[in-house]
């Protein structure tokens, strides 16, 4: 092995000082820890300097490595002045910086690399704009963070260049239904899952009547059809004690709270954004309401100033439970690694926007390495592959669904405490049930095949 | 804790036999049975013939805090080898390392400090270099063992797991669990050689008794790698379905069968080497979470280590059924099987 290399650290013989040797593919001492971390360019610059890569992966030649492939990036930018949404963008930032420290380098190591280029996006205009100008610089793939009229509008774009996009946090049902793309995948759980996963859930602890607050608007009206779907079609024993509709961003109604309290529900779900849940579950506490509050998990509303925040503003109200797509303190299927590493490089949790924006280096790491894929319809065939799997640290083998490229995956109940930290006391589907078909058992959240109006 | 021995101790109780297979020769009466436990901070030893519990060796008095997690017996049997880290993996601590238990007394007879978070580890066939996986530094270390003193590390990749060293010595292969690679090691020239690529999230190698091939399991890609070791390629990838969680392994001593332990889906898969097909997956009375699994010295046995249920079963090799399930501390993690020192 001509190529081969000698360890990155090794010992000089007792009694002699100790010789530090650096390889020259070394991914540093640590890779995870952020120590003695290489640039990917420095470590491009050092490979080019080196010449050959060493042997690699199975059926590799020695004779080098590959050129690195582009991934294109587009994120909200940081510093908004709510609070909430700031997060979810330090969130998505932080994901994306640590999988390409990680992922990345590794990439690197197998001589299989791949290179980041992020652009921040302000508003839709800007995300076509900046989409065309990276499809253009010859990206095999897009990583989107952006909000629901962004996404929509550059799933447009990458659909028309027919360049595969990887959505890390739109929960927008339309995208897995009539705005779908050939060229879509969606990372982020849709809210249809979601709905599925918390009605589930708390129908099975015995809430039957159901009460809806949502936004008078669109999208309000959407997850309102969802969630009544879903009760009726598999929940018989539970039913709709009544709907609320409120003014997006407006002071709580005390009408609104007086129509909750006619119904006398089991449980209220608000269907509202994350600072209009923070409002609502305020007023509904000093109102000295009893039953069961929760609220859909947009990605502003499970980040852990969201969690405190919750926690303050509900009081005395029940108001413990909520659905995540990960969370920090997950115990199993290498979750206290990654969470691990991730605090002690960012110094705070890791969320669902991380997880997510992480996973879809996870993806494209998998499918760059062991699916040889270099170019974007390369990419988008492995994606559709059967067969393909992909370790998304959630204890199942997951893939996109074939219908509407939606990653199969479990969703997480949390209980918040009030000091805000978090407990997950709950897994839907469950990871392991016997004598079910791992697929079948996570395509129970979300749209179903002949369900969604998306034909793929 | 106990104190360390002086190294002179150590060499002279680590001389080895030339391979493991001498090992392997033994009669069925006169083995032990180890596992770990991982929440318990404990290894707990059955006398292998009558499968009574015979002890309970404390690593730390912190359970719940300190974890041991996979172990090596000596070739001679002599030695009891164990990775122990803490539940903080980014934090090196003075509770990460390579302990060596004397079986003669039970007692802690050596501590290797090795680096952040080692989850497994080998010895090679002369019993003198101990290989660990570093989980949370993406590296292998390797220690020699009269000193105790690191030799060498090599990066392999995100999340090591799986660590041996092959029948001849000649090769280490490491797995990583985020990297989906097995990182191969020459480990007389120290030398970061190949790198593999296999199924999603590979736990643990095991190489057959002849050398020739590698058995690598991947827990989310429900696969087993079989690699030409002559070769370094994958040459066969056995599939037992995107359900089945393939974690630890161990090899009949003929090679013609691989047990598969199934982690969280409570099976042993039993895999004809020959035809790679699954010729049982055992379920029935199985403990929960079996993730070590090993052989007695005559083939006839198989244990396993059972987290969720702390227990360790008992498989007979004839009917490929739950024989016996013995409590085995807190949250099993590993089983290995020792030979009895002479004289015992």
């Amino acid at each position: 092995m001509g190529s081969a290399m000698g360890p990155e650290r090794t010992a000089a013989p007792v009694g002699r000082p100790r010789v530090t040797v650096a390889s020259r593919l070394s991914m540093g001492r640590s890779p995870l820890t952020g120590a003695h971390r290489l640039a990917p360019g420095l470590l491009l610059a050092l490979l080019c300097a080196v010449g050959p890569l060493p042997v690699f992966a199975q059926g590799s030649s020695s004779s080098g490595g590959l050129a690195p492939v582009t991934v294109g990036v587009m994120l909200p930018p940081q510093g908004a002045s709510d609070p909430l949404q700031a997060a979810v963008a330090r969130s998505l930032h932080e994901g994306t910086v640590m999988a390409n420290e990680e992922l990345g380098q590794n990439a690197e190591l197998l001589g299989m690399p791949f290179k980041t280029v992020i652009e921040t996006v302000g508003d839709t205009s800007g995300a076509v704009a900046t989409a065309k100008a990276l499809i253009a610089k010859g990206v095999v793939a897009l990583v989107v963070g952006l909000g629901d009229a962004e996404t929509v509008a550059v799933t447009g774009v990458a659909d028309k260049a027919h360049v595969p996009l990887l959505n890390v946090l739109s929960e927008r049902d339309g995208l897995r239904n009539q705005e779908c793309s050939p060229y879509l995948f969606d990372i982020a759980p849709s809210a249809a899952m979601y709905l599925d996963a918390l009605e589930g859930w708390f129908v099975g602890q015995g809430f039957r009547k159901w009460e809806f607050v949502v936004s008078n608007d669109q999208a309000g009206a959407a997850m309102l059809d969802r969630a009544r779907a879903t009760l009726t079609r598999r929940h018989f024993a539970a039913r709709v004690s009544g709907v609320v509709k409120v003014a997006p961003g407006k002071p709580v109604d005390p009408a609104a709270l007086a129509a909750v309290a006619k119904d006398a529900p089991d449980v209220v779900v608000l269907l509202l954004d994350a600072n209009d849940q923070l409002a609502f579950v305020k007023a509904y506490a000093a109102s000295g309401m009893r039953a069961m509050i929760t609220g859909f998990p947009e990605p502003a509303a499970q980040t852990r100033a969201f969690y405190r925040a919750w926690q303050a503003a509900a009081g005395g109200a029940q108001a413990g439970y909520r659905s995540e797509a990960w969370d920090a303190s997950l115990p199993s299927f290498g979750a206290v690694q990654l969470n691990d590493r991730f605090q002690k490089r960012w110094g705070e949790p890791m969320d669902t926007s991380s997880w997510a924006a992480f996973m879809a280096f996870q993806v494209l790491y998998n499918t760059f390495t062991s699916g040889g894929a270099r170019t974007p319809s390369a990419v988008q065939a492995y994606f559709e592959q059967p067969g393909t799997v992909f370790d998304v640290w959630k204890g199942v083998a997951t893939s996109f669904r074939p219908w509407n490229h939606q990653l199969r995956q479990s969703l997480y109940l949390a209980h918040i405490e009030k000091d805000g930290s978090v407990t997950v006391v709950g897994t839907l589907p469950e990871v392991f049930k016997p004598g079910t078909s791992l697929v079948e058992r996570l395509d129970q959240l979300g749209y179903q095949k002949g369900e969604s109006r998306c034909h793929l | 804790m106990a104190r360390a021995l002086p190294a002179i101790v150590l060499l002279v109780g680590l001389v080895a036999s030339p391979t493991s297979l001498s090992f392997a020769q033994g009669s069925s009466s006169d083995f032990r049975i180890y596992v770990s436990d991982e929440y318990g901070a404990s290894i707990t030893v059955f006398d292998g013939k009558t499968l009574k519990q015979i002890d309970t060796i404390k690593v730390s008095d912190r359970p719940g805090e300190v974890r041991p997690r996979g172990m090596f017996v000596s070739p001679d049997g002599k030695t009891i080898w164990a990775a122990v880290s803490d539940f903080k993996p980014q934090l090196q601590t003075s509770a990460d390392a390579l302990m060596a238990i004397d079986v003669q007394t039970n007692k802690i007879v050596q501590r290797i400090s090795a680096g952040v978070n080692p989850e497994r580890l080998a010895l090679n066939p002369e019993g003198t270099r101990v290989w660990a996986s570093l989980e949370a530094s993406a590296e292998a270390g390797v220690y020699d063992v009269a000193t105790g003193k690191e030799i060498a590390t090599f990066q392999v990749g995100i999340e090591p797991e799986g660590v041996r060293v092959s029948p001849d010595g000649k090769w280490v292969y490491v797995t990583s669990e985020t990297s989906h690679t097995v990182a191969i090691i020459d480990a007389q020239n120290l030398k970061r050689v190949k790198f593999l690529l296999v199924g999603n999230r590979p736990r643990i190698v095991r190489f057959s008794p002849d050398g020739k091939l590698a058995y690598v399991s991947a827990e989310i890609g429900g696969t087993v790698s079989v690699i030409d070791v002559a070769k370094q390629q994958v040459v066969k990838t056995i599939s037992l379905g995107l359900d089945s969680r393939p974690v630890g392994m161990a090899v009949s001593r003929d090679g013609t069968r691989l047990y598969v332990a199934g982690g969280g889906t409570n099976a042993v898969y039993v895999i004809d080497t020959e035809t790679d097909k699954v010729i049982k997956t055992i379920t029935a009375k199985m403990g929960r979470r079996d993730w070590g699994i090993a052989l007695s010295p005559d083939g006839s046995t198989i244990y396993t280590a059972n987290g969720l249920s702390d227990s360790m079963s008992v498989i007979d090799v004839k009917c490929l059924c739950v024989v016996n399930n013995l409590p085995a501390g807190r949250g099993p993690n590993s089983v290995e099987v020792g030979r009895l020192p002479e004289g015992q």
